[in-house]
Parts: structure tokens; C-alpha cells; sequence
């Protein structure tokens, strides 16, 4: 069908000041530009953001604790040519029912060292269920200086939160 | 049997063995991430299920979404385009778990206009009146909270993270749809005779949400054991009956089910047959509105097709240059 | 508000709100139908807000007129006949093509854009503060359809063909929805609204420049003398048929 949906991002939203940002999904856009104001439109409709980044899902490499515990550390591809290090964010889900959360940044020269430095630096007393690291270089963050064009007008849209809607008080005065 | 060779013997223990940790992860209420091993049974089923969640939710857009234009006041127009636009964004949070599963979006799209892929029958019925956007809201997505209430517990992480960011959505959709069916129940004769007669197309497509009884549903049995369903398909539908008849009898509506009665031995709301034939008609695509709602997301996929193209292309000359 | 003024305010006000209403309704002709699933969203952001806007100037109206805030922009909205809207015909028209969509949202927002920056500064309080709300959504808008312009533009040679009709078709309305409304110098005078010369200026400045260098296309050169915003075209009674069917079928009942 020849049909494209353009590429996909992932979406990392910080919700709070001092909070660190966790992964909420991805988004499909062309570009980087576009896939950060598709991000506000998709995970932002109502408040839940003070910034956001996007990364290209591709820049991404993940491994969860089985994967881990399956190869050996040599198995790990690392890259044969090396470039210079550079920084990569560590995130990790570290509760089951939880979600990718940054932990930090790693120098490295390859996703597979920025990997096994991530596991060696972070790792608790209860070993993650998985880990994502990518080169900082990859972000697109929204400038600091848009954040309120683009995170405060949900605040005002109280009619889209169920709390807007006072159906428990109107049932029960129909019951009495 | 004896002719195998002793390397097959060792994937199929090694296979079994997989599994076996794997039920004991889902036992031990771990969720399964992208990357973990998992059975292919366990991946088909999850992508079935994602993929049809994601196609109802944007053709899910189109019963309510042809109402935006028609509200009856500024505020109910806006509440009703939000709620539409997080019908598109349930869509996205969907089409996104079944994509760490290693399928496209293209894909999934291809296989729904297609005509090879389900959606909820639900939304294969017209929507005739403005109270029918307040019992779609009222009962179609309670029916919805409930599974997806369910299905935020998956044993699948990101089926179940998106389901805990529906869920907590879906619970002012419902709210705005009970809000409209108070406010007609209680309002002119004309709105009381509107929402009753919503309420009498609406009842069953949407006991029929819940699927079919068990005894007819085969998926059931390996959902459960792996986690991804808690309750079965009749389960939810009979606490989804406890909740709703005792509310619309309170809101002075009746329910078109001459054996509708309260079981007192058992605490429960029993019904009379399901039409399970109309069901099946249906999903065989004989609805009143299949063919409308397809027609209508094939024209917005091939009006689009230019416009995907020519930002992939103008992306690319960045790239390039 | 000094009551010389009321007559200009009015007619600024309407033409603020009916501009935002009837757009918005076109915008929200999308739901469920756009190009790609984001879009969906994101344009139904776009109409969601549009209409919130224009709800929030027929409050000011309300508030100017004496009457019930929270009854008197239904009544306006539902319960006014086409001759009574004050909108400019550009936003009546049907959505034609993604282009034609894109395109027109961007040149309103622009608008709006600019003057909502110099509305926020109104001497006229509830307007200042209102004006400052929207300002932040309208500033999103306007980034959004710009994006989408200038790929549109610069994507396919049919992408480029269509934006390049689309302009055609929007620029012989573009005088009428930027005209000054009547007495808009008397409320300029009085610092209410803008000086209708300053902000037209602002909004040729950005636009002009961004069709022509960023987008490359070629910027018609006859445009038609501004109609009054009394005049419209046949779609509006179209419009107006369909969304106020229910309250007029039914005019005593609450929704």
C-alpha cells in the first residue's frame, strides 16, 4: 500500500520541578520539531507536564533484566570502531508496574558500553526489570520558554476532567 | 516420534522450560517488557487484542464525532470534542504497546481498511439522536471501564500502561455521558422520550461488548492463564448489570428486557437471551453502519496519503541538506 | 466602558467571537477525519480552543450587555439568524483540502495572534485578561500551522501545488477579515482595542515574508475590496442550520 506514518519518537514528560522524567509513549511525526508539539497534543491534554523530550524511538537501546541475565556481557555488540565518548541518559523501570525513569548519564563511546557502565553505576540493591540508555545528543527538548504556552491552557480546561461533573451527588439525591 | 533427533529435543526443552519461567513471572505478578521472552501464542494474542482495542477507539471517533456540530450548547460542544480527541488519543496510546510487540502502524492500519482486522460492533450503529452521545457515554464506556480496568493489571507492561492512562480518561467520559442522560431524564418530555429511546437501541450492542458468554469464547482460558484477562467475558458483563439497571430504574428509565428481574438469592440482575445472531451479523459486517465507517476511514487515509508524503519528503531534504 | 463606545465595542466583540465560533466549527469538522491519527488530535485541540475562545468574548458580551454570563452566549450562538453574525466570510468556507485547512487556520492565527498581543495591553480589563489566556494557546497555533505550512509547501510538487491554491483561494478574503470593524479607531483611541494600521502592519510583517522566502509561494496580487461583515456567503446558513437544529427544535429545554 506504500502507506507511510512517518517515524516514531518516544516521549518522556518531566511532571513536576525536581521530578525525574519518565517515558508516557511514543508519537509518529516527521520530524523531531513535529513530533515534540504532537507529544504536548497527545500526552498533555490535561495537566500533566512542565517539559517534555522526544527521541528518535530508533536512538534507543533497551534491555531488560532477562535479556541481561541471557548474554554475557561480551556478548554485548560493542562497536568495534571507537568514536569519541560521549554522554548517554540512563533510564531504567525499576517497580513492576512502573515506567522508564532517568537515573542519570553514563560517557561512552557505544549504546552497548553506555549499557553495561549504566547497569555497573546504577544497579540497586533489586536489579531493574529493564534498562534504556540513548546519546543525550538525541533530545529534543521544548524550550523552557514555551513550557507555558504549551502546559498551562490545560490547567484551564476544567470541563474535560470528571471531576467537573457532579453525577454521584445528582444519583443520590434521585435515590432519597 | 522416533525419528527425532536429539537437537529438537533440546529446543523443546529449552522451550519448555521458557515457558514455564514465564507463567511463573505472570504468576508472580511481574509484568512482561518488550525484549523479555515471551510464547508466540502470547504475542499473537496480545497484538490481536491491542490492534482491535486501537481501531475501535478511532472508529469509535466517528457515532459521536458527527454530533460535535450539532451540540446543543457551547460547553456540551466542547466536552464533546474532548472527548472525541481522546478517543484518537486512546487510538495512539494502543497503536503505541502494539508496537513494542514489533508491529507497524502501517500495518495495523492496512489490515483494518482492509477489512481483515475487528473493532468493537458497537460502533457499527448509527447514532440517531443527541441522547444518544450521553448513553454512549453513560453505558458504552462504563462497559469499556470495566475491561479496561481489568486490563490495566496485564501481564503485559505496555498494554497495561496505556490502560491505566485510558482508564483514568475514560472515567469523565462516562461521567459527561451520565450527566447528559440526568439532565434529559429529568428535562422535557420530548428529552425524556430522546433518552429513552437511546437507551432501547443501546442496551444490547452494549451487553454485547462484553463479548461472547464463555462457554462461547475459545481466547478465554489461555487470556486468563497468561495474565493478560482477570475476569471473563460474563463476569464483567453481570457487575456491569448490578450498577447500571439499579441507576437507570432510579433515573425513571426503563430497560428493554421484558425478563429483566432481581435475583434475590444470588444479589444479582438477570436478563433475558442476548441476541447473539444480531451479534455475529454484525461482526460479519452487516451492521447498520459498517460499511459508512470504513467508507469513512479509507476516504481519510486516502485524503491524507499526499499530506503524509509531502512532510516524509520535505523531512528527508532536511536530512539531505 | 463609556457608553459612546458601546456601538464599536459590540461590533468588535462579535466579529472577535463569530470569527472564532464558525472556524472553530470547521475546525472541528476534522474529528475523526484527518491525515494522519496526531492530527487528529492535535487539530481538534485547535477547534476545541477556538470554540473556547469565542465562548469567552460572548461572556465579555454578556457582561458588557447586562446579562446572565452563563446564559447569554448559548443564546447568542444558537438563537442568532445568519444576518446577525459578524464573522468574516473566510471562515465559512468548507474545509476543501488539508492545504486549504492548514492554510487558512494559519493565516487566522497569525491574525489572531498579533492581535491578541496588543489586546492583552486593553485598557479594558476583563478584555486584557482574556486576551492574555488565549494569547498562550493562540501562540501554539500559530507555531503548529506554520509548521505544517512551510512543509507543505516545501514537501512534494503536489503538496506545493495544492498550498499555492490554497493561497489563491484564501487571498481575496483576507481583506474583509482584517479590516478594521466600525469604530475601531474610537475604541483605539480610547486604548481598548488596537490601532487597526499597527496591527495589520505586525501581521504583514510576519506573514508576507514567511509565504513568500520560507514557503516560496507566489503572493496573489489583485485582492478584491473588503466586504462589510454583514455579508455572507451561503455556507453560514448552512452552517447555522446544523448547529442549532436541537435548541431551536426544542427551545425551552436545558442541555
Amino acid at each position: 500500500m506504500n502507506d507511510t506514518q512517518w517515524r516514531r519518537f518516544e516521549v518522556f514528560v518531566q511532571e513536576k520541578p525536581g521530578t525525574p522524567y519518565l517515558d508516557v509513549g511514543s508519537v509518529h511525526a516527521p520530524d523531531a520539531e513535529m513530533a515534540l508539539l504532537n507529544a504536548r497534543d497527545v500526552f498533555a491534554r490535561r495537566p500533566a507536564a512542565i517539559s517534555m523530550w522526544v527521541v528518535p524511538t530508533t536512538a534507543i537501546y533497551s534491555k531488560t533484566a532477562q535479556e541481561l541475565n541471557d548474554l554475557y556481557f561480551e556478548q554485548l555488540q560493542l562497536d568495534a570502531q571507537a568514536e569519541d565518548a560521549e554522554p548517554y541518559y540512563v533510564f531504567c523501570k525499576a517497580k513492576s508496574a512502573g515506567t522508564q525513569t532517568l537515573l542519570g548519564t553514563v560517557e561512552a563511546i557505544s549504546p552497548a558500553q553506555a549499557m553495561q557502565q549504566a547497569v555497573a553505576a546504577f544497579s540497586g540493591e533489586k536489579a531493574p526489570f529493564a534498562w534504556w540508555v540513548f546519546p543525550v545528543r538525541y533530545v529534543t527538548p521544548n524550550d523552557p520558554q514555551d513550557a507555558d504556552s504549551l502546559y498551562a491552557p490545560a490547567h484551564e480546561k476544567s470541563f474535560r476532567m470528571s471531576t467537573d461533573f457532579h453525577t454521584y451527588t445528582a444519583m443520590r439525591s434521585l435515590k432519597k | 516420534m522416533y525419528g527425532t533427533t536429539t537437537g529438537e529435543i533440546d529446543e523443546t526443552q529449552e522451550e519448555q522450560e521458557r515457558l514455564l519461567a514465564f507463567e511463573a513471572r505472570i504468576a508472580r505478578g511481574e509484568k512482561i517488557e518488550p525484549g523479555d521472552w515471551m510464547p508466540a501464542e502470547y504475542r499473537r494474542q496480545l497484538i490481536r487484542m491491542i490492534s482491535q482495542h486501537a481501531h475501535s477507539e478511532i472508529v469509535g471517533q466517528l457515532p459521536e464525532g458527527a454530533w460535535i456540530t450539532r451540540a446543543p450548547s457551547l460547553r456540551r460542544k466542547m466536552i464533546l470534542l474532548a472527548k472525541v480527541q481522546d478517543e484518537a488519543g486512546h487510538g495512539q496510546y494502543l497503536y503505541h504497546a502494539a508496537e513494542t510487540l514489533g508491529v507497524r502502524r502501517e500495518e495495523m492500519l492496512e489490515a483494518l481498511l482492509a477489512g481483515k482486522a475487528k473493532y468493537s460492533n458497537v460502533f457499527n450503529y448509527p447514532t440517531l439522536t443527541w441522547a444518544d452521545v450521553g448513553v454512549i457515554g453513560y453505558l458504552v464506556d462504563f462497559a469499556a471501564i470495566l475491561n479496561q480496568t481489568m486490563l490495566a493489571r496485564c501481564s503485559y507492561g505496555p498494554y497495561a500502561r496505556a490502560m491505566v492512562r485510558i482508564c483514568a480518561e475514560e472515567n469523565f467520559h462516562k461521567k459527561q455521558g451520565q450527566d447528559i442522560v440526568i439532565r434529559l431524564a429529568q428535562g422535557t418530555p420530548c428529552q425524556r422520550a430522546m433518552v429513552q429511546d437511546a437507551i432501547n437501541r443501546w442496551w444490547q450492542p452494549t451487553l454485547m461488548m462484553f463479548g461472547p458468554p464463555d462457554h462461547d469464547s475459545p481466547n478465554t482460558p489461555i487470556l486468563k492463564r497468561w495474565g493478560i484477562k482477570t475476569k471473563t467475558n460474563d463476569e464483567l458483563r453481570q457487575v456491569f448489570l448490578d450498577t447500571i439497571v439499579p441507576e437507570l430504574h432510579a433515573l425513571g428509565l426503563t430497560i428493554p428486557d421484558p425478563d429483566l428481574r432481581y435475583d434475590e438469592g444470588s444479589g444479582h440482575w438477570l436478563i433475558g437471551p442476548i441476541h447473539w445472531d444480531e451479534f455475529w451479523r454484525v461482526v460479519r459486517g452487516e451492521g447498520p453502519c459498517n460499511k459508512e465507517r470504513m467508507a469513512a476511514r479509507i476516504q481519510a487515509h486516502e485524503d491524507g496519503r499526499w499530506v503524509r508524503q509531502a512532510l516524509a519528503a520535505y523531512a528527508q531534504k532536511q536530512t539531505a541538506a | 466602558m463609556d457608553s459612546s463606545l458601546l456601538h464599536d465595542f459590540r461590533e468588535f466583540l462579535f466579529a472577535l467571537a463569530d470569527d472564532e465560533l464558525i472556524l472553530g466549527h470547521r475546525a472541528s469538522e476534522w474529528c475523526g477525519h484527518a491525515p494522519v491519527l496526531e492530527e487528529d488530535i492535535a487539530f481538534a485541540n485547535i477547534a476545541l480552543d477556538e470554540i473556547g475562545h469565542a465562548a469567552a468574548w460572548y461572556s465579555i458580551l454578556a457582561e458588557v450587555e447586562g446579562q446572565d454570563p452563563d446564559l447569554y452566549p448559548d443564546q447568542l450562538v444558537y438563537f442568532r439568524s445568519a444576518e446577525d453574525f459578524r464573522n468574516a466570510q473566510i471562515v465559512e468556507l468548507p474545509n476543501g483540502d488539508w492545504a486549504f485547512t492548514m492554510l487558512r487556520q494559519y493565516l487566522f492565527d497569525a491574525a489572531e495572534k498579533t492581535r491578541l498581543a496588543a489586546l492583552k495591553r486593553s485598557a479594558y480589563q476583563p478584555v486584557a485578561q482574556v486576551a492574555e489566556k488565549m494569547l498562550r494557546e493562540e501562540l501554539y497555533h500559530e507555531r503548529h500551522t506554520r509548521l505544517w505550512v512551510l512543509r507543505l509547501s516545501r514537501g512534494t510538487e503536489e503538496s506545493h501545488r495544492r498550498m499555492q491554491s490554497a493561497l489563491e483561494a484564501c487571498w481575496p478574503y483576507m481583506a474583509q477579515l482584517l479590516a478594521p470593524t466600525s469604530g475601531l479607531s474610537r475604541l483605539a483611541g480610547a486604548g481598548v482595542a488596537p490601532e487597526a494600521q499597527t496591527w495589520l502592519a505586525n501581521w504583514q510583517a510576519t506573514v508576507l515574508p514567511f509565504l513568500e522566502t520560507e514557503c516560496g509561494l507566489i503572493l496573489p496580487t489583485e485582492i478584491p475590496p473588503a466586504l462589510e461583515r454583514s455579508v455572507h456567503t451561503p455556507h453560514l446558513r448552512v452552517i447555522l442550520a446544523e448547529m442549532q437544529s436541537l435548541p431551536r427544535q426544542e427551545p425551552e429545554a436545558q442541555w
